[in-house]
């Protein structure tokens, strides 16, 4: 037996079960999938995929999704890293109401969300008056359907998906590493990226994970926030299924979003792999 | 001795005067960042508590009549059905996906790199699965093997598309837990079972219940999977909310997220309320 | 045929319900039952109060099945010979499709005795109209002046920037656009002269929504001061004390006839008679006309109430334009492609 078999068969009683589940419920209907996108007047082809792949417009918005998806981690990345550290430094209660605080984004309903952002993001709305009010703009500015404020919007929406594997970490981290740096005479900007930023790291790629994904799918949002002159894939694919019924077309559609995003995700979940990147705390 | 940052009684955060930029940047920063996450969420919980007809910023007055109108049985029947349906299947969700992924991210954790690499993308897929795409593909699955659609159909589904969340939350705990831990249970003698259950499992709780959160408001929110996989007669709240707004301005939409983060509020006083009383010494 | 299907799906949904009902809602049918798809929201409360106790007398069970029309046809085309609903409810661009794609059988008119009692124009093969939806322009009179016609909202200065569009994803936006072409010489094959209009008045434009949702938001907000709306929706925010109104475009207003649709391969075709019968009968639809629906009646034999009358009369319904869908469907690919080059930033 080689090296590879033995842990794999040691673990199977662990990740069998959501396997199987995934083989049953995730692999067959994306077979289904795969079996619609080859399919086309002429028979099986990749005449889809080719008709994807040979139109710059196409393109071009799969190439805004992807980047949507990368701002959006960056965005949260770094609203959220103050916070984190906030949680760290903070006594069990103030800790206790910032997880409340951190749950809040994601129990206000979509269309909520969606209506509170055109108070702030609009012509009308909170960010514009307040930018007349103080003179710092003679003008008002509309933010609404544009692609910073939609990248704004999702970043407030899923700073949690980046938070909560970020703080499920820390409060399971071992506090006397930090006093053993500081016994060593660190600096506090020295703890941070030498002790903390590694502890967190297993968190934060876990969050980019979560945060990538959900930025580059999440339909509902990008669609209310964005309007129609912002166009990504999820829209894309929505339309092509929902309105003009071309199911072979959207199902090649949405695989070339599974992977292109998957590639992102596994290079992202390999690294919280590599040993020397992440040492156990 | 370079005590820069000290923690004291409950509730207070305290810098050395050395470390002051550190200490301002932490503070300013982390609340700047808290007020931009909770600022939408204070506008559409503000929006629930208008004396007005209709949903709008600033609200006309204060009331709390949309409460009031929400939790009317006979006005809001069909808002408590969808909500009873979208809840179930939400709670079946989380439980599925607490039994099957936790475990899996504990075995995949401890597997060796390259056999993790060829699993996990079976694992991460479902999280960019567009949920319209999904139900329509498992649907015509089902349909296929001769499964009518039904609620247990639909949580399948949910836990299938939803279930990683949980698994990628836990998993980045269980990368940071020592395997010297496990070794030296297993030294004493604690087979390799009772010491997932005993060592391991107790120090996945914070990330359980980060991804239960996740897995539970992804699940009460999805329409599509929902719609598709589900016996014709289910309605499901999402889908009601969109068209409340739609049809009417509804204001209830707003109260409807108004008693979620109350049943939060509820949890977190409850849990600091008791929690000296659960955990005794430290 | 029929009868292998039927079992079978008795057989599923026996099977389904004794795995629930240990601790999920019961899923059991009556002998007599109809699954009727209907648009989420008022109406399917209005066919709940209306529709489901009357059939309920005359030993029907009435299932509604809460779906907006284009799932509702995505689910149909999924489920293949399994059809989910017996009875779909849509508007003509999806009953296109669904003709198109053999998921719904011509009706035999003999079998509803409230046939005669439609007028010509609301009598299709493919099932009774049940209700006609106007569309024309809401506005905002505190925003802006009262529009004649859509020419206006593109020529007079005083909609720039307060008008919000969608695009052909939309049903009562494509009809929007259909008509704004016929205004500029094209129509429901050519959409050019729409194209020519975007590409020069697109900085003027308030907003591209992407939902009626997101619009309403804007409107509420006044972000925007119009859009293309049913009279429905503007009647609902009036009666909540939003400042709006509704104009029938001098052109014409674009009318939807909404229907019911039998479903090839129903379990029970004559409980779908019932179910239809019942939607267009005076008794229902002397029910459905009253708030918070205000469903204008299709049968002859009700009367428009006065509210209904603030918005639509017997005499205008008979000069409602309505359009070609089977035309529009072939070149909705084309156009949402173009349409999308064009505005996309």
């Amino acid at each position: 037996m080689n090296a590879l078999a033995a842990p794999s068969l040691r673990n199977l009683p662990y990740f069998g079960p959501m396997l199987t589940a995934s083989v049953l419920f995730f692999l067959a209907p994306l077979v289904v999938l795969a079996v619609y996108s080859f399919s086309s007047p002429e028979g099986a082809s990749l005449a889809n995929y080719a008709r994807f792949a040979n139109d710059e417009f196409s393109v071009s918005v799969l190439i805004d999704t992807i980047r949507l998806g990368g701002s959006v981690v960056l965005g949260t990345t770094l609203l959220g890293l103050p916070i984190a550290l906030l949680y760290w430094h903070a006594g069990p209660r103030i800790r206790q109401w910032l997880i409340f605080l951190i749950l809040l984004p994601m129990l206000v309903s979509n269309v909520v969300r969606t209506f509170a952002w055109i108070v702030i993001l609009g012509r009308q709305g909170l960010i514009s008056s307040t930018l007349l009010y103080t003179g710092l703009s003679s003008t008002p500015t509309n933010l609404m359907y544009t692609e910073f404020g939609l990248i704004l919007a999702l970043c407030q929406i899923e700073l949690p998906l980046l938070l909560l594997p970020i703080i499920a970490v820390l409060s399971r981290a071992n506090r006397s590493l930090v006093d053993a740096a500081r016994m060593l005479g660190a600096g506090s900007w020295r703890v941070l990226l030498t002790v903390l930023v590694p502890v967190m790291l297993p968190g934060l790629l876990a969050g980019w994970i979560l945060v990538f994904a959900s930025a580059c799918t999440s339909y509902v949002t990008q669609a209310v926030i964005g309007g129609a002159r912002l166009i990504y894939l999820p829209q894309f694919i929505y339309r092509e299924v929902g309105v003009l019924f071309s199911w072979p077309y959207a199902a090649a559609v949405a695989f070339v979003l599974l992977v292109s995003t998957g590639v992102v995700m596994l290079s992202i979940s390999a690294l919280s792999r590599h040993r020397r990147l992440v040492g156990h705390a | 001795m370079p005590e820069v940052i000290t923690r004291h009684s409950p509730g207070t955060l305290r810098f050395r005067a050395s470390e002051l930029g550190y200490g301002i940047f932490v503070v300013v920063a982390g609340l700047l960042a808290l007020v931009f996450m909770v600022g939408p969420v204070a506008v559409g919980l503000l929006m629930s508590f208008t004396d007005g007809q209709t949903l709008q910023f600033p609200p006309q007055g204060w009331s709390l009549k949309w409460y009031a109108e929400l939790f009317d049985p006979i006005a809001s029947q069909p808002i408590h059905t969808a909500a009873k349906n979208s809840v179930q299947i939400a709670l079946w969700t989380v439980a599925g996906a607490v039994v099957l992924a936790v475990p899996a991210s504990y075995g995949i954790a401890r597997l060796g790199g390259k056999a993790a690499a060829s699993i996990e993308p079976l694992l991460l897929a479902p999280l960019v699965m567009p949920s319209l795409i999904y139900g329509l593909s498992a649907l015509i699955a089902a349909n296929l093997v001769g499964v009518s659609p039904s609620r247990w159909l639909v949580i399948g589904g949910h836990i299938a598309i939803f279930g990683p969340l949980m698994y990628r939350a836990t998993l980045a705990v269980v990368q940071q837990i020592d395997p010297a831990l496990e070794q030296a249970s297993a030294m004493l003698g604690a087979g390799r079972f009772a010491t997932f259950r005993r060592v391991t499992l107790p120090l996945l709780v914070p990330g359980v219940l980060a991804g239960s959160f996740l897995v539970f408001m992804q699940s009460l929110d999805n329409v599509s999977i929902t719609l598709f996989l589900a016996d014709p007669r289910t309605t499901v709240l999402p889908l009601r909310m969109f068209q409340m707004i739609e049809e009417s301005l509804d204001v209830r939409v707003a109260a409807i997220s108004g008693v979620l983060i109350g049943l939060s509020l509820i949890v977190l006083l409850a849990v600091q309320y008791l929690s000296p009383f659960l955990k005794p010494s430290r | 045929m029929n009868h292998f299907n039927s079992n079978r799906r008795q057989f599923n949904l026996a099977l389904a319900a004794l795995a629930g009902s240990a601790l999920l809602p019961g899923t059991a049918r009556a002998a007599s039952s109809v699954v009727a798809a209907v648009f989420p929201g008022s109406w399917e409360d209005a066919y709940r109060r209306t529709l489901v106790p009357m059939l309920a007398k005359s030993g029907v069970e009435l299932i509604i099945a809460p779906m907006l029309a284009q799932d509702q046809l995505a689910k149909a085309i999924a489920a293949g010979g399994k059809p989910a609903y017996d009875a779909l409810l849509l508007s003509p661009g999806q009953t296109a499709e669904a003709v198109d794609r053999g998921l719904i059988e011509k009706i035999d008119t003999s079998k509803l005795a409230n046939w005669n009692k439609l007028d010509d124009k609301l009598k299709s093969p493919w099932g009774p109209t049940v209700t006609v939806e106007v569309n024309g322009i809401a506005y905002n009179p505190e925003l802006v002046p009262r529009p004649k016609g859509y020419k206006d909202l593109f020529t007079n200065p005083a909609y720039d920037g307060k008008v919000a569009w969608l695009g052909f994803g939309s049903n009562s936006a494509t009809m929007a656009w259909v008509e704004i072409a016929r205004l500029y010489g094209g129509g429901e094959d050519n959409m050019q002269p729409v194209f020519d209009l975007l590409r020069k008045h697109l900085p003027k434009i308030g907003a591209i929504a992407n939902s009626g949702n997101a619009q309403m938001a804007l409107f509420q907000q006044r972000e925007i001061g119009v859009f293309m709306a049913s009279t429905n929706n503007v009647s609902r925010l009036k009666t909540m004390g939003v400042p709006c109104e509704f104009v029938h475009p001098e052109s014409g207003s674009p009318a939807v006839p909404v229907n019911i649709h039998l479903t090839k391969g129903a379990a029970n075709p004559a409980a779908v008679y019932a179910y239809m019968d019942a939607a267009i009968s005076a008794a229902a639809q002397n029910q459905l006309k009253m708030p918070p629906v205000e469903q204008i009646p299709t049968n002859r034999d009700v009367a428009f109430t006065p509210s209904l009358e603030a918005f639509v009369t017997r005499e205008q319904m008979a000069k409602f334009i309505y359009q070609d869908w089977v035309k529009i469907n072939k070149n909705r690919a084309a156009w949402t492609a173009e349409f999308d080059r064009i505005v996309k930033k």
